[in-house]
């Protein structure tokens, strides 16, 4: 019997108890991230064969290798290697790419966002950075209005442009109010964001029926645009920002626990949350200007990995970072295999993407780790 | 000093801090009242004077004489005085139902649609309008948008509520399951618009945007009829949500089931916002700012706040439906383009105060 309470702690009897413990926790984290590694190969496999092409796992695979290791074909003797290895580095290949890139660094986004602004509803867009986006998008789209005369990239460079407006405003804020709340910050990105989107219907509801299809198409997310030609720009975005995330996921668990204890702990609260939101902004305004706004990944994902491996965000950021690519890869597999249909990756994944989540959120599993893991981002108003 | 004085003192502090709420909450009925009468006169497309609108009022309620015009009588009390009175109600309803969902929810984020009812109800006014599909049989044109959009607005609160009977989920988890189903029909509703032609896609994204303009005497009963109700039974439960803002364990103690309470709430305002979003679409902003409004000029006492975000929602969807009519635009816009700088304003001001800059 415990001094403390009726019920005694349950304690391991000796340090060595402890330690298998803690080996076991650290044990299963692993094995679920080199799972979803694992798996993020093999869709990368499979999803480069799905061209329209009659290729195998392994002639998708080949293709791949070949290529990096600089293996040319000749057009007449090896037709369809030749043709394989065309479809593959030239059309395929990007998009997949692009799905990785976007899904990594959407999920980490999401994941550091809900614990910096301590709120489980917190998305890559909370602060407004996609309102801005589709703003300067629509801008393009509807009124033909781009900064400087650089034809098709028009569309993606209003939506840079744009996207950093709202991130500008709340670095300034965030900035000059010293110990702004999770919540005010919270609620000055609502407002930006209604600011923005209110503009954009404007623009919206006084176009006619054509060119409102095509600025919603935009919004809808599609990974179509991605190619060689820009995907190192967002690859280049992506890696460098989600570096510098990593490097501050070690202070997210002291932020986890709320603003005092995390300060008692010696983290700089203040900067750890600036820092992340302003890297995770760009980040998210780098993406979606060449995606649209791809729901889903950013608000969930991190939810899926939370409800399995628990709260402890050194293996949750990680982790996110590959259920992300995952989630995306799946989906934007799945819309091509149904090309007929025309449906892009967005729709694809919430339609698949949210059953899986329900079931995860409420099945058995999910069921334990959310009671037993009291440090999930707490709602705090 | 004596002990009887300080607790005089701090009692005729709270009695005056309690007045300035009730005199918050007055006021802001009071300029409701008058935002419906100057909407009522201000915006009309005729020639006529600011005060022809009280005439009419004069004339409809105490029998004066009518004022001069031929179409006077029928543009102020048939199409203007009840989108008028209406838009105080669908302001007042989501404002209060926002205010409850960010107390049961614990979560600033939270707005009367948090459930998922604007998903449910967006895609069968989608079905409707893009592919002619009435679920209540017999329907057609714009009631069979309303019957599908009501229909299936309480599908998500169905799922939801199911997952409440058999489970005791925490906030966060709740919000989970809805956002979970809002994607689910969020993604539903697109792929509609996408197949759709080009007009009916522009028809089911008006729709989405909120409009107040469909709304005449015949259907106004219908929506202040569930605003009273629903807003009535939530006052009632005031001071039940007021120990919900200690947190589950905190009600718990004090005697109250969260769980319980977390449930009714979420019936009461899911009814009273499916009826709402059924006739208007999905008007947002008003949902979740007023409260907020409410919360940042006067203080977190729950039966104020209840009040006083029926006051400010219909104070803001009024004023805003008024100067949407002026420039023609939707109500949405307005709401949004003007009201989101305020809300700004309006936090940085709270920041100041706060920190004594």
């Amino acid at each position: 019997m415990s001094i403390l309470g009726r019920h005694p702690i349950p304690q391991p009897d000796t340090d060595e108890g402890f330690r298998t413990e803690y080996k076991n926790y650290v044990w299963r984290k692993v094995m679920f991230i080199a799972f979803l590694a694992a798996a993020m190969f093999i869709l990368l496999g499979y999803s480069v064969t799905v061209s329209g092409r009659d290729m195998t796992f392994w002639d998708g695979i080949m293709a791949i290798v070949d290529h990096i290791m600089g293996v040319s074909y000749d057009r007449v003797e090896e037709p369809v290697k030749f043709w394989n290895d065309y479809i593959v580095w030239n059309s395929t290949m990007p998009r997949v790419l692009g799905a990785i890139v976007c899904g990594a660094g959407l999920a980490v986004c999401g994941a550091a966002m809900q614990v910096v602004l301590n709120n489980p509803l917190a998305e890559p867009y909370t602060l407004g950075v996609s309102s801005g986006a589709v703003f300067g998008a629509c801008l393009a789209i509807i009124l033909g209005f781009t900064f400087g005369n650089i034809g098709t990239y028009g569309i993606i460079g209003n939506a840079f442009i744009f996207s950093l407006v709202p991130c500008a405003i709340i670095i300034v804020l965030v900035g000059v109010m010293k110990g702004l709340s999770p919540v005010t910050m919270i609620l000055a990105g609502t407002a930006i964001s209604y600011f923005f989107s209110g503009l954009t219907t404007l623009m919206m509801v006084r176009t006619d029926d054509e060119t409102l299809t095509s600025s919603f198409r935009w919004q809808i997310g599609s990974l179509a645009g991605i190619g060689w030609d820009n995907i190192w720009i967002i690859f280049a975005g992506t890696v460098a920002c989600t570096a510098i995330l990593m490097m501050t996921a070690k202070y997210l668990n002291a932020l986890a626990l709320g603003d005092k204890s995390a300060t008692s702990l010696g983290v700089d609260v203040n900067r750890v949350r600036y820092t992340i939101l302003i890297v995770s902004s760009l980040m998210v305004a780098v993406i979606l200007s060449f995606t649209g706004i791809i729901g889903f990944i950013g608000l969930l994902a991190p939810h899926m990995v939370r409800t399995i491996l628990g709260a402890d965000n050194r293996y949750v950021i990680p982790a996110s970072m590959l259920l992300g690519p995952v989630i995306l890869l799946f989906a934007d597999t799945v819309s091509r295999l149904l090309a007929e249909v025309d449906l892009p990756v967005g729709i694809v994944m919430m339609f698949v993407g949210s059953p899986i989540f329900l079931y995860i959120l409420l099945g058995r599993r999910g069921r334990r780790a959310m009671y037993r893991c009291p440090r999930i981002p707490s709602p705090g108003a | 000093m004596s002990k009887d004085s300080v607790a005089g003192g701090m009692k005729s502090r709270y009695y005056s801090f309690l007045r300035r709420q009730k005199l918050v909450c007055i006021g802001f009925l009071v300029l409701a009242a008058v935002c419906v009468i100057a909407l009522y006169g201000f915006s009309n497309n005729t020639s006529q004077s600011y005060w022809t609108s009280y005439a009419v009022l004069g004339h409809h309620l105490f029998g004066l004489e009518a004022p001069p015009g031929r179409f006077t009588d029928i543009i102020f009390w048939d199409r203007l005085l009840p989108r008028a009175i209406n838009a105080a109600f669908v302001g007042g309803a989501l404002a209060i139902a926002g205010c409850v969902m960010q107390i049961v929810f614990r979560n600033p984020l939270a707005d009367p649609y948090t459930t998922g009812i604007s998903s449910g109800a967006g895609f069968g006014a989608t079905i409707a309008i893009a592919m002619g599909v009435s679920l209540v049989p017999g329907l057609s044109g714009d009631w069979a948008v309303v019957a599908n959009a009501f229909v299936l607005s309480l599908v998500p609160t169905a799922a939801m509520i199911a997952v409440m009977m058999f489970r005791k989920t925490s906030p966060a988890e709740l919000i989970l399951v809805g956002i979970g189903i809002m994607y689910f029909f969020g993604a539903a509703s697109t792929v509609f618009m996408l197949w759709a032609n080009p007009s009916d896609l522009s028809g089911a994204f008006r729709w989405g945007l909120g409009h107040l303009e469909s709304v005449g005497w015949g259907n106004m009963p219908i929506i202040v009829g569930a605003t009273v109700v629903g807003s009535a039974a939530i006052m009632l439960m005031a001071d039940k949500l007021s120990l919900m803002n200690a947190g589950d364990r905190g009600a718990l103690t004090m005697g109250e089931d969260p769980h319980r309470v977390r449930f009714a709430c979420l019936l009461l305002t899911s009814m009273m916002v499916a009826v709402v979003v059924a006739f208007t679409g999905t008007i947002g902003f008003v949902g979740i700012v007023a409260p907020h409004i409410v919360r940042l000029t006067m203080g977190t006492n729950t039966r104020y706040m209840l009040l006083g975000s029926f006051a400010a929602g219909a104070v803001l969807l009024v004023a805003s439906d008024a100067l949407a009519k002026v420039l023609a635009l939707p109500v949405g816009v307005i709401m949004s383009v003007v009201g989101g700088p305020l809300f700004l304003f309006i936090l940085v001001k709270q920041y100041k105060r706060e920190h004594l800059v």
